[in-house]
């Protein structure tokens, strides 16, 4: 099981990305994707953007599960309050749960590092920090 | 030096309904609007005239460069399919204004090769081959006993070679177009690049397969053109010939028309006189009416002579094409003005003299004799009867015709007895067809000509009389083509009314289109089961791929009409579903006959770009009511990291970031290094659509991602 993590600007580009394997299931968190999926990932998440547009308006969740699919990979979605977009395409099955979970704890790294004094909307988020705490976040749920 | 038009490579492009077509949707580089696709479906669906020549008629056209009469008159299908501008008349039983008709061989020789074909299948697949394997799996399911009699619409290995073979043709064309870099030129490109799609839906949808379970390419007219030099020995041997055929019994040979025409030199004066005599003879003879038609045949061409222009017919056999191409014939042909407009006369005669009012004259009749009494009270009461008394019976031995136990609810049909015992095991089990003359394929029939004239209500409630014998009789390959062909009655009914081509009424209430509940419903309960009846019950692939690519095909017109309609009618009496509602069922189909894999790469590519078209028309036309701009506050303007207001009324409803998606998609599946232009012009597409988009698309080009890759490729 692979994912495919990407945190989505205001202007829908993307100012984080991470591609992660599972560490359950005996996984050494390295992610497998096919190169037919590899190749394409950034427009299947691009993609789906499409659809977040549609539902972010008629709906008052912020995470939504199974918003778009292709070809057995799921994207999840999270919408913070300044509409930044937080997405996961993955193939993992029934982890809807610890992806929700997952999603509002970035949320809180997301907004503390929005928070820092040196840090523009937008901006890509290049901290090494954020990227461990990321990493370490993905270990412990997904 | 200036091209030749475009036109003789897809000869429809420019047609008069096309450009009707094309004054409401724009030409776009993402696919040809779905109204010119729905009218090939309607089109193809047309009455049949098989045709038969005696030599020296023959001969007549090749004094015009063609082999045969017959080929002849394929190339005046076109000029019929161009009288044709697609107004609709709805009203039952009127026939439309303008009717196409397609030529096809002789029957006999259209069943031989079917057979021929049919024995190769057999033999490629190891003696009793997989339709054998395919039964024994299917022991028990009533489909044991049913012998593969079908043959398939056409070849898929041919039908890809066909594909490339044009996509190679186009491509050559556009590096020319590309050259000159005119406006003129660059529509041509787009109308060019749609023709693939259009041109590949025609092949995929239309055949010259006769088959036992559906009646649209049994000929209504046999027509016989005899020359008046013929001598009256060779007519007769050419009509017994005809009639002494030891045609199949699913063939029903009283409900086809047969006609004579005795063509006339026009330049030979004591020609008209051996016709008239010929035209007597026959008569007395033979009791054959027979019409005369004075021609101007051309001994020889020179540059003097008024010629006109014909194109091959669209809806030719894949095979007929590629021989074509074969043979370097090319694709027009030039005959003189005259002949072709006493010809053209004589044949437009014919369709709406002749042809149509024989249609309707046998649907009265048929609709008298079996569809009444099947609807009233007292018929059904006697058909239930019929049900429950002959259940004994062909539950044991379906095949045993004679053996028909009387039931206590059999009283009363002692007039009809005879009829009733034949009709009700008129199913070959054992063979797995129906008798021509069953009450079955009767009403299968007088559907299927409703169909053809257009009359889709009228078809769609003869065909749902019949649906319950089918099942009863576990006839699988009739039930579905039966399905198929309800759903596009169905689906194209309804998309008649909703024609943005035409004006609506604009006071009476709207209600247009089928509604969600249809589709949930019945459409999708049946296409679902014809789907694996014709897959898996009957193993009869390009079928399959036609009722899926048909239904889908339906549903994006709908959709964009339905877009359409909206946007320019803004009525309360307005009540549509959302075009949305209708894309989605269309995507849905495509994706399956992608994933079906019943496709090669090059016609899979195509589809791909289809669903990419669909995606890409989601939010076309655009709502745009006058939005009054705001002065823009000191925040708007020199706050950078100020949010900016979207469009409003069009937020959400695009679906261009998935079209780029399947496009991408499409021009990996068609190969950068065979298909290069094909190529380019998707990852132009692409790029003009990033280009448009606002957001910053560098991450969709990294180096590893496809499109950059495409991008080297292309260069490289």
């Amino acid at each position: 099981m692979s994912y495919y993590f990407t945190i989505i600007g205001t202007n829908d580009t993307p100012i984080y990305e991470l591609e992660i394997g599972t560490y359950k299931q005996s996984g050494d968190g390295k992610p497998n994707f096919p190169i037919e999926i590899k190749e394409i990932q950034q427009f299947i998440v691009n993609a789906s953007l499409d659809i977040l547009q549609d539902v972010q308006f008629k709906s008052n969740q912020i995470f939504t599960k199974n918003l778009d699919s292709f070809y057995g990979y799921q994207i999840y979605s999270f919408l913070t309050q300044g509409n930044c977009k937080f997405l996961i395409s993955t193939n993992a099955k029934n982890h809807d749960e610890s992806i929700r979970q997952f999603f509002i704890e970035i949320n809180e790294l997301y907004v503390k590092n929005l928070l820092s004094p040196f840090y523009n909307l937008n901006d890509p988020i290049r901290s090494t920090g954020f990227d461990s705490r990321v990493r370490m976040l993905a270990k412990k749920y997904l | 030096m200036s091209l030749p038009p475009i036109e003789e490579i897809y000869p429809g492009i420019r047609s008069r309904y096309n450009e009707r077509v094309y004054s409401v949707f724009e030409p776009d580089v993402h696919g040809p609007p779905s109204l010119i696709s729905k009218q090939i479906i309607v089109q193809n669906y047309c009455p049949k005239i098989s045709v038969t020549s005696t030599r020296i008629v023959d001969a007549v056209a090749s004094s015009l460069g063609l082999g045969t009469f017959l080929e002849l008159l394929g190339y005046f299908e076109h000029s019929l399919i161009q009288q044709d501008a697609g107004s609709n008349s709805v009203g039952a039983g009127t026939p439309p204004l303008r009717l196409n008709v397609r030529f096809f061989k002789p029957l006999q020789e259209q069943l031989k090769e079917q057979e021929q074909s049919l024995k190769l299948r057999r033999g490629s697949s190891g003696g009793t081959g997989g339709t054998g394997s395919s039964m024994a799996t299917l022991s028990g399911s009533g489909f044991l006993n049913q012998k593969f009699t079908s043959t398939e619409l056409y070849s898929l290995t041919v039908l890809d070679n066909y594909v490339n073979d044009y996509i190679k043709t186009i491509d050559s064309r556009i590096k020319k177009c590309q050259m000159e870099d005119t406006s003129g030129s660059k529509l041509d490109v787009t109308l060019l690049h749609n023709s693939i799609y259009l041109n590949f839906l025609t092949k995929l949808i239309s055949s010259t397969t006769v088959s036992p379970f559906e009646c649209f390419n049994h000929p209504i007219i046999q027509l016989f053109v005899i020359s008046a030099t013929d001598d009256i020995d060779t007519v007769r041997d050419l009509l017994i010939g005809w009639k002494n055929y030891d045609f199949p019994n699913w063939i029903d040979l009283e409900s086809i028309l047969e006609l004579v025409l005795i063509i006339v030199d026009k330049d030979v004066p004591e020609d008209l006189q051996k016709g008239l005599r010929l035209q007597e003879e026959l008569k007395l003879a033979m009791g054959i009416k027979s019409s005369i038609t004075p021609i101007y045949i051309p001994k020889e061409m020179d540059q003097t002579t008024e010629t006109i222009t014909l194109f091959p017919p669209m809806y030719a056999h894949v095979d007929d094409d590629l021989a074509r191409v074969g043979n370097n014939t090319g694709n027009s042909i030039h005959i003189p003005k005259n002949t072709f407009e006493v010809l053209f006369v004589q044949l437009q005669e014919i369709i709406y003299k002749t042809m149509i009012p024989y249609m309707e004259k046998k649907i009265r009749i048929w609709t008298e004799e079996v569809v009444t009494p099947r609807k009233s009270f007292t018929g059904r009461f006697f058909s239930a009867s019929k049900k429950w008394g002959a259940s004994s019976s062909s539950s044991s031995s379906a095949s045993s015709a004679s053996t028909t136990k009387k039931s206590f609810f059999s009283f009363g049909s002692s007039s009809n007895e005879k009829e009733e015992a034949s009709s009700s095991s008129s199913f070959n089990s054992s063979e797995g067809y129906y008798n021509a003359t069953s009450q079955e394929m009767t009403i299968r029939r007088l559907g299927d000509w409703h169909l053809m004239l257009r009359d889709y209500k009228g078809s769609f409630t003869t065909y749902e009389l019949i649906k319950k014998d089918f099942i009863g009789d576990k006839a699988y390959a009739y039930l579905s083509s039966l399905q198929e062909f309800m759903i596009i009655s169905l689906l194209i009914g309804a998309s008649n009314k909703l024609n943005p081509l035409d004006r609506l009424p604009s006071s009476s209430t709207t209600t247009g289109g089928i509604t969600t509940k249809i589709i949930t419903d019945v459409i999708n309960p049946l296409v679902d089961s014809t789907y694996y009846s014709y897959l898996s019950r009957c193993n009869l692939k390009t079928y399959t791929i036609r009722l899926t690519l048909i239904t889908a095909e339906l549903f994006f017109a709908l959709g964009q009409s339905t877009a359409m309609i909206f946007n320019s009618n803004k009525s309360p009496n307005l009540h549509l579903v959302s075009p949305d509602t209708y894309y989605n069922e269309s995507l849905k189909l495509f994706k399956k006959l992608l994933d079906s894999k019943l496709l090669d790469t090059s016609p899979n590519a195509k589809l791909m770009e289809r669903i990419a078209c669909i995606y890409h028309n989601y939010d076309k036309p655009l709502i745009s009511p006058p939005m009054e701009k705001s002065e823009s506050s000191y925040y708007e303007t020199e706050n950078a990291n100020k949010l900016s207001e979207p469009d409003l009324c069009n937020l959400g409803r695009s679906r261009n970031r998935k079209a780029m998606m399947w496009l991408l998609l499409a021009a990996k599946e068609l190969d950068p290094v065979s298909k290069p232009i094909q190529v380019q012009i998707l990852v132009r597409c692409i790029e003009s659509n990033l280009l448009s988009d606002n957001s910053n698309s560098l991450w969709l080009y990294r180096e590893d991602g496809l499109l950059s890759k495409l991008k080297q490729s292309l260069e490289g």
